[in-house]
């Protein structure tokens, strides 16, 4: 075998694991949450979808990077929570929630993201959303925060900017189950489902 | 020429397969550096077992400061201290049978604003929030540090009867001399009431 066969078989054998683009955030199917008896409206603001994080000094192409996550996220909230609740509205404005039984505010409280020296370097993005929910009265009757992460190689010169956009994705959409998660298990909007409606 | 063609492809491919080779040499301790990025979480207890603790209705606010620098290295993989920045612990616990209490993370604050000294204190000084507290979300670095710190930080949270909240804030302290006595106020709402109370602790 000449040296330069040897040399392909050795990248074969060891270099193709590493070519196999991993992403451990929950892309599986979410499982049914119980549903809450109630109707809600989801506040996501032209502020809140414009939502840009920037992250770091000495990005990949040069400058910061920017991970578009307030987009992302409006994608994927309505759908994730629309099974939590008897109906779920979306409006861009509180004052547009109408008379539902509860009106659900996302906040961005912080974006984390990780950086690496590598192309095939794995690096992780967190994602941390405050919720707060709000009563017809205007009374806050719940506050929480989720989390969303994912993982993801940095990427190549090629792959960078769809290995970024797939990262937020990911990330945001992990985000978005966990808060539905949190939501339908939370004690306060059980006992609220519970309520006789006014 | 066949030949000259011949022998110029397989050098070319030997070339490539050698630089493939080294490439791939780099990437190997990526992986195993990558491995090395765990932060061990922070040993919590129930919030009465702690020795600065207020107790207040049907609400225990317990408190502690990570002083030791190598306390600091083993929880956020960095001397923070010498940085301009001491991390507090603090525990928010639910004691009560029927109250419930909300927790918003936005509102705790130091008593009184401090000016960092030392080349770290003010650097540390232009990423504080309204609070007085460090303002993660001002940090920009795209660090493993940075995000253990963001993980490690105390969220906002609705308190059911016997639950808890616990976590991170981290306060601006001097580099070049020792801190004076500091003053955290964690304010809760009763969320029945919409009456918020504030708590004082003193470090």
């Amino acid at each position: 075998m000449s040296s330069a066969r040897r040399c392909l078989l050795l990248v074969a054998l060891y270099g193709s694991p590493l070519l196999v683009v991993s992403v451990t955030a929950r892309n599986q199917t979410p499982q049914a949450l119980p549903k809450l008896a109630l109707t809600a409206a989801l506040v996501l603001t032209p502020e809140f979808c414009a939502t840009v994080n920037k992250k770091g000094h000495e990005a990949f192409l040069g400058g910061s990077e920017k991970f578009a996550v307030g987009k992302t996220a409006c994608n994927e909230l309505e759908p994730a929570l629309n099974g939590v609740f008897t109906s779920l509205t979306r409006v861009d404005d509180s004052s547009k929630a109408g008379g539902v039984q509860l009106v659900l505010e996302p906040r961005f409280a912080d974006v984390g993201a990780t950086q690496r020296a590598f192309a095939f370097s794995k690096r992780e993005l967190v994602v941390l959303v405050e919720w707060t929910a709000r009563d017809q009265s205007g009374k806050i009757v719940w506050l929480d925060t989720a989390q969303g992460s994912a993982k993801r190689h940095i990427g190549n010169a090629f792959t960078y900017g769809s290995n970024l956009k797939h990262i937020v994705e990911d990330s945001v959409r992990d985000m978005a189950e966990q808060s539905a998660a949190k939501m339908s298990s939370s004690p306060q909007l059980l006992k609220l489902s519970a309520q006789p409606v006014k | 020429m066949k030949t000259g063609i011949h022998v110029i492809l397989v050098r070319l491919t030997t070339a490539f397969a050698a630089a493939a080779v080294i490439a791939l040499a780099l990437f190997m301790p990526a992986q195993a550096v990558y491995g090395s990025h765990s932060f061990p979480d922070y040993p919590t207890r129930s919030a009465s077992q702690y020795s600065n603790k207020v107790i207040k209705g049907g609400l225990i606010v317990a408190l502690e400061t990570v002083e030791d620098l190598e306390r600091q290295k083993l929880y956020f993989k960095s001397h923070l201290s010498s940085k301009g920045i001491l991390p507090v612990f603090i525990v928010v616990q639910n004691t009560s049978a029927t109250g419930e209490y909300l927790f918003d993370k936005s509102a705790v604050a130091l008593g009184e604003a401090t000016n960092p000294s030392g080349k770290g204190g003010r650097k540390i000084g232009s990423l504080l929030g309204s609070g007085g507290l460090l303002d993660l979300t001002l940090v920009r670095d795209a660090t493993y540090v940075r995000e253990n710190l963001m993980k490690k930080e105390v969220r906002s949270k609705t308190l059911s009867p016997g639950s808890s909240v616990y976590g991170f804030v981290y306060v601006p302290v001097p580099t070049d001399g020792p801190r004076k006595k500091l003053h955290l106020q964690v304010p809760i709402t009763n969320s029945q009431s919409s009456e918020t109370e504030v708590v004082n602790l003193f470090f």
